[in-house]
């Protein structure tokens, strides 16, 4: 584990421009050593908040700390960060060498040391033989990986990666994004992650912080998110869960029978029960077929997609449109086909409406 | 911090206590002064108080020395700030206030205090030691500044924003007050503001009689019917050019591109001359047409006509870069949208293309106008009985009775015309143009014009191009000419009498232009890169700082185009003449003249460079730790070569171009070549001048070509590279 890495401490952190205020009072404690991705919507704040980490934006109030020590007033040159970029940011008049060397130049080591460093790093990021080429004669993956390795060799307290792999195709972004954790997760950084990609996010994070119109929403394990999401909000935006609204009929310790459209199904007690409520369904849990049963709502097919390893569907039903994924695939509907939508007798969960 | 605050106070120290605190007559540079600091010649400021009791000067050292005490204590960074700040404005204070409440002979205000002190015999000029301390205390500021700011603030940032506002203030705002300050200045030696409104809207500035009357118009009059004039007539002739250069497949277009080079190359009544030698009484023209048609040689060159001709040809090639950027500006797809639509090539021309043009238009339409307002030289070399606001100042100065509170309110005409016109062409540009650059590729093709425009503009445009080509060639012919329309036999005489060397005892440059001719390089050559760096150094904090107040700073460092060279150069004399700040006679002054002048170049070339480096590349440096003036030296100068480049030569060529700044400003030791040039055309002797002329424009082509050598050889990638045409484009639209 890197002993230079750091646990950082966000305090009451508010930034306004002017008087548009893009992250209200956010509290957030990481721990050392963690990956800890900053998720939602565009212009919910998290670019903001990740720039406030670097020390690229003042903060407007509230205090960030690495390592309990206070950093708020410190400019970005003094604190012990390490970016990656977007648009990769690799210098284009400075070779790939002369790029990862830049922030141990900058900083004052040895000749020597730079080079064995830089080096060091550039094997890690699996681009040994490429110090003398110019970052515009590589592949946009190589690219970034150069960007990575520049900001991993300066060994920083914390490293901040911001949409790293928007830039990239498909394919690629998720080649990369393994990389990057596993690098993270062998030599111990604290690292913090922005993107609008709920799948990245699940896939690189020990933990997930989901933002909203500056704000977090809601902020935990990947899995926590997926299967207990505290809203409607949460729900939709990591599982593209279909958000139904429902009645609770009976609540005991552990359960809720509740009802949809008079369809009654047992779910796990939400924490605090309030009313009007939702029920969160995952699309795979929904399954469509044209025969009724205790849990089904009867509906009408609106769309219907092919995707080769699935169908997707979008069935209106009385209450609400649901999206199915159907894995099965032992029968298919047509547009307009009526159907029966069967509501899974567990893995749901309520939400607040 | 406090490293850096004892460094600048240091600093001040040895300028108070060392260095010599006035002004020297023989120069800073001779060293006279280091022979014997103590010498009473040369006093410190230190040794004046001691020695002389020049007690006013104690109150910035005592400021000083509280700077020293403040980093001993033990303070909070928040604690020290604020007495920085404190010291530092009370010692500047201090300095300026003395500066000027002791003038050269003796106190100007203050008297009773000052009365029977040794502050009854004046003080001349502050001097490098003086400097230092100003110096010291601005930085002092700075860093406290920066110490009550938290995060992003950069102590190099607040500093280069600190020296840039001084330097503006002192060398833009400064004269131009005093400029103020004389206009309202009444007969008597007080000041009143009858006068000044009275003398301001007289008719002898704004009369009408030319139209009603049968008298001559006032210089006001005619400079504004000139400038619309010569406005609407560049714009015309610049959309010509502009639509053959992109919309037809004329084969001639890169020597349409050369043309465009021609003027920033020339200086400004260089056009004039060449006219003379065509249509003056004994012009090539005037001399056939007498003995073809029996018309009569007249005076008809000198006067609107021939300053408006001259006028013409110098800023058609600016309107047709201008016009250029405009005409590509319209988006291919609107076009064939419109035809698409069934619409014929005329209809798409004037139903679409036209108005989607209309911004642009409006735009070389004003640069026209201001650019035609502050010519001086063609003016003066053709004006005859026809005055304009910018020759009027100028005989102001130097006729008969030097009347500069006349000047000075003439210059204040001339001054709002242009910054009326400047305001509202930013206004203009302001505006959410419809026009059409999206970032978006764009594919597709421009239509063509229809057969009648295209003839109507090679009509227009070849016959012009013709004649443009001709009165360059008269430059170089006329400089061969014995003695243009009475002995046209070939001679080189001009070129020795002017640039003639001796090889007999040693190498002697006897020729008579040598003296101006090497005092234009030395100057133009230690101004150019004065000017690039502080235009560049104003663009990255445009671009790339956000701070308080930003707005008010771009347009105060833009302002200075919108100031006619005429109203500079008394703005100048007047401001420099006396102390506090003394420079007139100095090479010094000319240096700063073109820095300030030729700034917004830069800032324009430098903002338009930088807008295309990704901001990330500047976070990228700063999160890996490098403050910065190193990600500013590593990072980002290496990636404007061009635009650096393109700022030097800018400079460099206007320095020498220049005139009408550059004529109040020489002395008999500091003579630059145009006001050399100037004086030959006053004595008639056109062939000198003009040979004088074809030399500098020799050496401009050549120092441009030696510039792209050695600067031009960093390759730079393609992706950053900053488009070299564009950033012409931008220089020459900066130009005003």
């Amino acid at each position: 584990m890197n002993t230079k890495s750091a646990s950082v401490k966000l305090d009451n952190v508010t930034k306004n421009y002017g008087a548009v205020t893009a992250v209200i009072n956010l509290t957030l404690a990481i721990k050392a050593g963690e990956l800890v991705t900053l998720l939602g919507p565009s212009g919910c704040g998290k670019t903001t908040m990740l720039r406030m980490i670097a020390g690229l934006e003042e903060v407007t109030s509230g205090s960030i700390q690495f390592n309990d020590l206070d950093v708020t007033d410190q400019s970005a040159t003094y604190r012990n960060v390490a970016m990656v970029f977007q648009s990769y940011a690799l210098f284009p008049h400075m070779s790939v060498l002369d790029n990862v060397s830049y922030g141990l130049s900058v900083s004052g080591f040895e000749k020597k040391k730079i080079k064995a460093k830089a080096l060091a790093g550039l094997a890690m990021v699996g681009l040994t033989g490429y110090e003398s080429r110019m970052p515009s004669e590589l592949s946009g993956g190589q690219q970034q990986r150069v960007a990575v390795a520049r900001a991993v060799v300066l060994e920083p307290e914390v490293l901040l990666f911001d949409e790293p792999l928007s830039n990239l195709d498909a394919k690629l972004r998720r080649h990369v994004r393994e990389e990057i954790r596993q690098i993270q997760q062998e030599l111990g950084l604290t690292a913090v992650y922005v993107t609008h990609d709920q799948e990245e996010a699940m896939a690189v994070s020990d933990k997930i912080v989901v933002m909203q119109r500056g704000e977090i929403a809601q902020a935990g394990s990947p899995s926590d998110l997926y299967q207990s999401p505290e809203s409607a909000f949460i729900a939709d935006f990591i599982g593209d869960a279909n958000v139904i609204p429902c009645t609770t009929v009976s609540t005991d310790k552990n359960t809720a029978v509740i009802s949809v459209d008079g369809v009654l199904i047992n779910s796990t007690a939400a924490k605090t029960i309030s009313t009007p409520l939702n029920l969160v369904v995952h699309p795979q849990n929904i399954r469509v077929s044209n025969e009724e049963s205790t849990t089904s709502l009867a509906g009408k097919i609106q769309h219907a997609a092919f995707l080769g390893s699935h169908i997707e569907y979008e069935v209106k039903t009385e209450v609400a449109t649901l999206f199915v994924i159907d894995n099965q695939m032992q029968s298919r509907y047509q547009k307009d086909d009526s159907v029966f939508a069967h509501l899974p007798k567990n893995k749901t969960s309520l939400v607040p409406a | 911090m406090k490293n850096k605050s004892l460094l600048w106070l240091l600093f001040g120290a040895t300028g108070a206590c060392l260095l010599p605190w006035y002004a020297l007559e023989d120069g800073f540079w001779a060293f006279t002064w280091i022979r014997s600091l103590s010498d009473p010649e040369y006093p410190s400021a230190l040794v004046l108080i001691l020695e002389q009791s020049h007690w006013w000067l104690m109150p910035p050292l005592v400021a000083l020395v509280a700077g020293f005490i403040a980093i001993m204590l033990p303070m909070g960074r928040k604690g020290l700030s604020r007495m920085l700040i404190a010291v530092s404005l009370l010692g500047s204070f201090f300095v300026i206030v003395q500066g000027f409440a002791i003038g050269l002979n003796e106190p100007k205000i203050f008297l009773s205090l000052l009365e029977g002190s040794s502050a009854a015999n004046g003080q001349p000029g502050l001097g490098v030691g003086a400097i230092m301390l100003i110096a010291s205390f601005l930085y002092l500021l700075t860093i406290g500044i920066a110490g009550l700011k938290k995060g992003t603030a950069d102590i190099f940032i607040i500093g280069l924003i600190g020296t840039i506002i001084t330097l503006v203030g002192v060398f833009v705002f400064f004269p131009i007050a005093h400029v103020l300050i004389t206009a309202f200045e009444t007969a008597d030696g007080g000041y009143g503001a009858s006068r000044f409104f009275s003398r301001y809207f007289s008719g002898e500035v704004w009369g009408l009689n030319c139209l009603v009357g049968d008298g001559v118009c006032g210089p006001a009059i005619n400079s504004v019917f000139l400038a619309t004039m010569t406005g609407v007539g560049t714009t015309l002739l610049g959309l010509t050019f502009a639509l053959i250069a992109t919309r037809t497949r004329f084969r001639a277009k890169r020597l349409l591109r050369i043309l465009t080079v021609l003027p920033i190359i020339t200086p400004p009544f260089v056009i004039g001359l060449a006219l003379i030698l065509l249509f003056g009484r004994a012009g090539v023209v005037t001399e056939w047409s007498y003995a073809l048609f029996d018309i009569e040689k007249s005076r008809w060159l000198y006067g609107f006509t021939g300053v408006y001709l001259s006028q013409l040809l110098s800023f058609t090639p600016i309107a047709f870069l201008v016009m250029i950027g405009v005409v590509e500006g319209v988006s291919p797809s609107m076009e064939e949208a419109s035809q698409t639509m069934r619409a014929t090539q005329w209809q798409t021309f004037t139903q679409v293309s036209l108005p989607l043009m209309r911004p642009g238009l409006a735009n070389a339409f004003l640069l026209g106008f201001i650019e035609s307002l502050a010519d001086f030289g063609n003016p003066l070399v053709l004006g005859g009985d026809f005055s304009v606001l910018s020759t009027e100042i100028y005989f102001a100065i130097v006729g008969a009775v030097a009347d500069t509170s006349r000047a000075a309110v003439l210059g204040m005409v001339l001054l709002t015309l242009t910054i009326t016109a400047f305001l509202f062409q930013r206004w203009w540009l302001g505006k959410k143009s419809y026009a059409t650059v999206t970032g978006k590729a764009d594919s597709g093709q421009n239509s063509g014009l229809n057969s009648g425009l295209k003839w109507a503009c090679y009509l227009v445009a070849i016959p012009w191009a013709v004649f443009t080509a001709i009165v360059y060639c008269m430059i170089v012919y006329g400089s061969f000419v014995k003695l243009w329309g009475y002995d046209n036999s070939f001679t080189l005489e001009h070129y020795i009498s002017t640039f003639g060397v001796k090889t007999e005892g040693g190498l002697r440059f006897v020729g008579s232009a040598w003296d101006s001719y090497i005092t234009t390089l030395q100057i133009a050559s230690i101004a150019a890169p004065l000017t690039a760096l502080l235009g560049l150094l104003t663009a990255y904090v445009l671009v790339r700082q956000r701070f308080a107040g930003k707005d008010l700073f771009e347009f105060s460092t833009m302002l200075s185009f919108a100031i006619p060279g005429t109203v500079v150069g008394i703005s100048y004399i007047l401001a420099f003449n006396v102390p506090p700040i003394e420079l007139t006679g100095t090479g010094i002054i000319l240096i700063i003249a073109f820095m300030f002048r030729n700034m917004p170049v830069g800032v324009r070339g430098g903002i338009a460079a930088m807008s295309q480096l990704d901001k990330s590349l500047d976070e990228a440096s700063i999160t890996l730790g490098a403050n910065s003036f190193t990600t500013l030296r590593r990072v980002i100068a290496p990636l404007l070569g061009p635009a650096i480049l393109a700022a030097l030569i800018y400079s460099f060529v206007r320095a020498i171009t220049s005139v009408s700044a550059v004529i109040f400003l020489v002395s008999a030791k500091h003579n630059m070549a145009t006001s050399f040039i100037v004086g030959r055309v006053e004595n008639g002797e056109f062939g000198i001048a003009i040979a004088y002329s074809t030399v500098l424009i020799i050496t401009m082509l050549a120092a441009i070509l030696l510039l792209q050598l050695i600067v031009g050889k960093r390759k730079l990638r393609k992706d950053t590279r900053v488009q070299n045409t564009e950033n012409k484009t931008r220089l020459v639209q900066a130009n005003i």
